[in-house]
């Protein structure tokens, strides 16, 4: 790799490389200098070849593989130890990673021991012309966008939210693959895993929720009107996926990896629904990213119609009513 | 033994929508706007003391910032912990991630004695997530971010910890101490302390550790030891159409539908 290469972490699951490695290379192919090479970084040796063609269609140039099965199973301490050799060997200028589970844990661990600069869930990069990546952030719950540079040190470590960039396949790369043989030394688990189990149904799979067009979204309004029942019914004939405020989290409405906004997650779908939840700052954020905002609501001093492109003032229980009429 | 949880001193979110920048310095204005402890560091501290309950642990509450964060940590010790270290002075000021866990993470080295360190998994402000993972990796210490239950075995010195993880609930035993934890908002619902608690807390030091007493590097520290700059900050523009309509009838209805079929073309 030359100093002005880019390093894309591939994050795969069983035979599948996840959406947002795919966002990430579309993205960086679009604001990359010309000559800058995108290699990514895959570790195991569990992944069909279908996904690793793909990478080259979204514009990947190398795939550098550590084709071994040790590595199968995501672990931080391996991954972040063979990623950091593979840095110290190879010298790159800019290294990716999905901001997920495992990319919000890996990330900064590889740039503490790298000792380098890491932001976190960037919305918009550009290159200057000293090949600093300009990386625009929010922050304070989306109030402020913060842009960063890391002018000293490389690697530039950055961290991509799924679902905010869209995945391009328009590139006819040449497959080109490196195969790499893992250290010779691999770091032993400190935690013992001791057993785990799926316990999400595949619809409420951590990335699933981010390939939806709608979302829609209930909040504490829902108490008096058979909790998420008609959010639910309207979800299933849209085909969109469920998620809610914190109130509707504890209520037990909906699980833990559905709460959008500073505390849980946040979603940029074509529409986004919100019902029944009056527009918290630490909510609204997390759909921020959306293109066009629905709010319902009874009151309509709630400051969600601040942030909405089309409010209803209405008894949510007569309008989701009329509407499951309506949409027959 | 020692239970360290790791505090931040945040501006109180309910008013980030009313954040201004200094036109001049670019900089944030902070007055007027209340500061608190970072709703996620609260749950820590809940859980830290929870465990200091069952077993004999000594809670200590470190932070990193100004002065002013003497406020929050006397807040921590209202709702049990033991002690509270402020680390400050002005060599810390304009540090990011990287630099604000060298300085916790040379803190805890001078505690030299405990067992965890337990921290909120996100702060609200800068919304990173990353400082308490590169604490634990400057410690060289087991991590686990995000967890939904920590049990404590006193009879082998272990503890069982869970979390879900991309979908997957996995149980973990870690029989290594010490380790770092991180959980989220939605852990526990930390108490409020009371008023007889909230008075003794005033009344208790908060010790302040400077640059010297953490033994730390000064060009690990502050601005020089901060890799990323911040080199622009604007105010985010709400561009939505914000067209609100009154009732439940039928126009109503079609409006939504309409706008739901245009508006997934696009």
């Amino acid at each position: 790799m030359s100093e002005k290469d880019i390093l894309v972490f591939a994050e795969h699951k069983g035979q599948s490389i996840i959406d947002a490695t795919y966002e990430i290379i579309s993205k960086i192919c679009e604001v990359k200098n010309e000559d800058d090479k995108v290699g990514i970084l895959l570790l195991g040796s569990t992944v069909d070849d279908s996904y690793i063609e793909r990478l080259f269609r979204c514009g990947a140039n190398t795939l550098l593989h550590y084709n071994d099965k040790l590595l199968n199973e995501y672990n931080l301490d391996r991954y972040s130890y063979v990623i950091t050799e593979f840095i110290h060997h190879n010298k790159p200028s800019v290294l990716l990673f999905t901001a997920t589970d495992i990319g919000m844990e890996l990330a900064p661990k590889v740039a503490a021991r790298l000792k380098t600069g890491l932001t976190a869930h960037i919305t918009d990069l550009y290159f200057d012309e000293n090949h600093n990546l300009v990386q625009q952030v929010p922050g304070f719950g989306g109030n402020l966008l913060v842009n960063i540079i890391c002018p000293d040190k490389r690697p530039q470590l950055i961290t991509f939210k799924p679902g905010v960039f869209e995945i391009k396949e328009n590139c006819n790369n040449t497959k080109n693959i490196v195969s790499l043989s893992s250290p010779s030394f691999i770091p032993q688990n400190r935690i013992k895993l001791i057993n785990s189990y799926v316990i999400t149904e595949s619809d409420q799979n951590e990335e699933e929720i981010f390939k939806k067009d709608i979302i829609i979204s209930g909040g504490w309004g829902m108490k008096n009107c058979g909790d998420f029942e008609l959010i639910n019914k309207l979800a299933e004939k849209l085909n969109t996926a469920v998620c809610g405020t914190r109130p509707a989290y504890d209520e037990g409405w909906i699980p833990e990896n559905r709460v959008i906004g500073q505390s849980g997650i946040n979603v940029a779908p074509k529409i986004f629904i919100s019902i029944g939840a009056s527009g918290a700052m630490h909510y609204t954020t997390g759909f921020s990213g959306a293109k066009k905002v629905i709010a319902i609501n009874k009151d309509k001093s709630a400051p969600i119609f601040e942030y909405c492109d089309l409010g209803i003032v209405a008894d949510i229980e007569v309008f989701l009513s009329k509407l499951a009429v309506g949409m027959k | 033994m020692n239970i360290i949880v790791l505090v931040k001193q945040i501006p109180d979110s309910e008013y980030f929508s009313k954040l201004q920048l200094d036109p001049v310095k670019h900089s944030l204005i902070r007055e007027g706007i209340p500061a608190v402890i970072n709703p996620a560091d609260k749950c820590a501290i809940e859980l830290a003391i929870s465990l200091k309950k069952h077993h004999s642990f000594k809670v200590i509450a470190v932070s990193m910032g100004p002065e002013a964060t003497k406020n929050s940590l006397k807040e921590a010790i209202a709702m049990g912990c033991d002690e509270a270290i402020l680390i400050t002075g002005k060599e810390f000021a304009g540090a990011d991630t990287l630099a604000t866990s060298y300085a916790l993470s040379q803190a805890i080295i001078k505690i030299h004695s405990y067992s965890m360190v337990i921290a909120g998994n996100v702060a609200l402000d800068g919304s990173t997530g990353q400082t308490p993972i590169q604490v634990g990796e400057f410690l060289d210490i087991p991590s686990i971010t995000n967890i939904n239950s920590l049990s404590y075995h006193k009879v082998d010195n272990t503890a069982d910890i869970s979390r879900i993880f991309r979908g997957v609930e996995q149980h973990m035993k870690v029989v290594e101490m010490p380790f770092l934890v991180t959980v989220s908002q939605n852990f526990n619902k930390p108490h409020l302390p009371s008023v007889m608690d909230i008075i003794k807390a005033s009344k208790k030091d908060i010790v302040t550790w400077g640059i010297r007493d953490i033994n730390a590097d000064k060009n690990q520290c502050g601005i020089k030891g901060s890799p990323t700059e911040t080199i622009s900050t604007t105010i985010y523009k709400n561009e939505r159409e914000k067209v609100v309509i009154i009732g439940a009838d039928k126009d109503a209805v079609k409006i939504f539908v309409d706008n739901i079929k245009k508006w997934l073309i696009v």
